[in-house]
């Protein structure tokens, strides 16, 4: 990978940080786009294996930007990423929520959550949709729709949902 | 914002860190609920109404949502330090956990055990993903808006963005925007309903 990709990469990843409204997993389907379709630098099964393990370790789902640099270039580039994909927006929330707390009731910052919401709610659609793609037959895919009805209709803890899905892919029934 | 309980409050920015640490360290799934627990219900550093508000301004903003919450409270306790603290351990350790886990994945063989259970793993994940996305449809809020405008904005977002791949950039500019746009109106004409039914 020259210069200039690395440049791109984290130029566009720290422009997604601005974009990821409702967290970093709306905006991994132009992560997706960037790193898998377009440079190639990464499989589809190595980008769905960097958000399991964003979403079965502890901390912040976020990390998973942490691995996707960790399998392109080692430590330094789980560094360069992570970093790309938050300083840009923490900077961001620390100076708007100072002026937010002054005017929570203002018409704009209500109309921001209320309109904020469908859009989050198609990104992470768009996810799901774009991740699922990884699977090459309709099992895992109906799988996938079992556990999105699961956790959208029971309150069971998302732990013992991962524990479930790992016996399962033990026994090679996914 | 005088609710927060002036008795119970980190005393140092150590504090601080090893506090947020220890949170993320416990958040498998997500952290959120593990905070509450700890600040609101453990620490007494904030009411619940103080940490709702907190929560609901940290998922208006972009960027993940237990960091911008993390980042508020050092903010509010230490100032812009607190703010840097709180953030760094919310992410530090986690780090090195999540490296660690990548690092054992290249020495995976396809076929054996542990790659069958991340492939188990990575159903639950997405799964995860998409019933996230289907509990916030259910939960949106249609009484000022309705149904019809929202439901057309998720369709044309995953239509976009999942189907056609469509950079997010102009998706969220142009949706978000008349998603915005819309809410906006509705909310200033009830607004001025209410006005006259004063």
């Amino acid at each position: 990978m020259s210069v200039f990709d690395w440049i791109s990469i984290l130029g566009q990843f720290a422009l997604l940080s601005f974009l990821a409204i409702g967290g970093v997993m709306s905006v991994a389907p132009d992560m997706h786009r960037v790193v898998v379709d377009e440079l190639s630098i990464l499989s589809n099964e190595q980008f769905l294996a960097a958000v399991t393990l964003g979403k079965l370790s502890p901390g912040p789902n976020a990390l998973f930007v942490a691995v996707l640099g960790y399998q392109i270039a080692g430590f330094v580039g789980a560094i360069a990423m992570t970093a790309a994909m938050i300083i840009p927006s923490a900077i961001f929330a620390y100076y708007v929520t100072r002026w937010c707390r002054e005017n929570s009731h203002r018409l704009s910052v209500q109309s921001f959550a209320i309109g904020s919401a469908p859009v989050v709610v198609g990104l992470l659609l768009s996810t799901g949709f774009v991740l699922i793609q990884s699977f090459s037959n309709a099992w895992p895919m109906i799988c996938v729709l079992v556990v999105a009805l699961v956790v959208w209709k029971s309150r069971l803890h998302l732990t013992s949902l991962m524990a479930i899905g790992a016996l399962l892919g033990v026994a090679g029934v996914v | 914002m005088s609710s927060k309980y002036p008795n119970n409050e980190p005393r140092s920015l150590l504090e601080l860190f090893y506090v947020f640490s220890l949170i993320t360290l416990q958040g498998f799934g997500g952290v959120i609920s593990i905070m509450q627990r700890h600040l609101v219900e453990k620490r007494k550093w904030f009411s619940q109404a103080d940490f709702l508000e907190m929560f609901s301004l940290s998922q208006v903003l972009p960027g993940p949502n237990v960091c911008n919450l993390a980042l508020m409270i050092g903010d509010r306790f230490f100032g812009r330090k607190g703010a840097l603290v709180a953030l760094s351990g919310m992410i530090t350790l986690p780090m090195f956990v999540i490296l660690t886990l990548a690092g054992g994945y290249d020495q995976i063989e396809t076929g054996s055990h542990v790659a069958g259970a991340i492939k188990g793993m990575s159903v639950v994940a997405i799964g995860m993903t998409l019933g996230t996305a289907l509990r916030m449809l259910s939960g949106m809020q249609t009484n000022v808006v309705g149904r019809l405008i929202p439901t057309l904005v998720v369709l044309i977002v995953f239509y976009a963005v999942g189907y056609l791949r469509m950079p997010i950039f102009w998706v969220i500019l142009l949706c978000g925007g008349g998603s915005f746009f819309w809410a906006h109106r509705a909310l200033k004409r009830r607004r001025s309903a209410e006005e006259i039914g004063l």
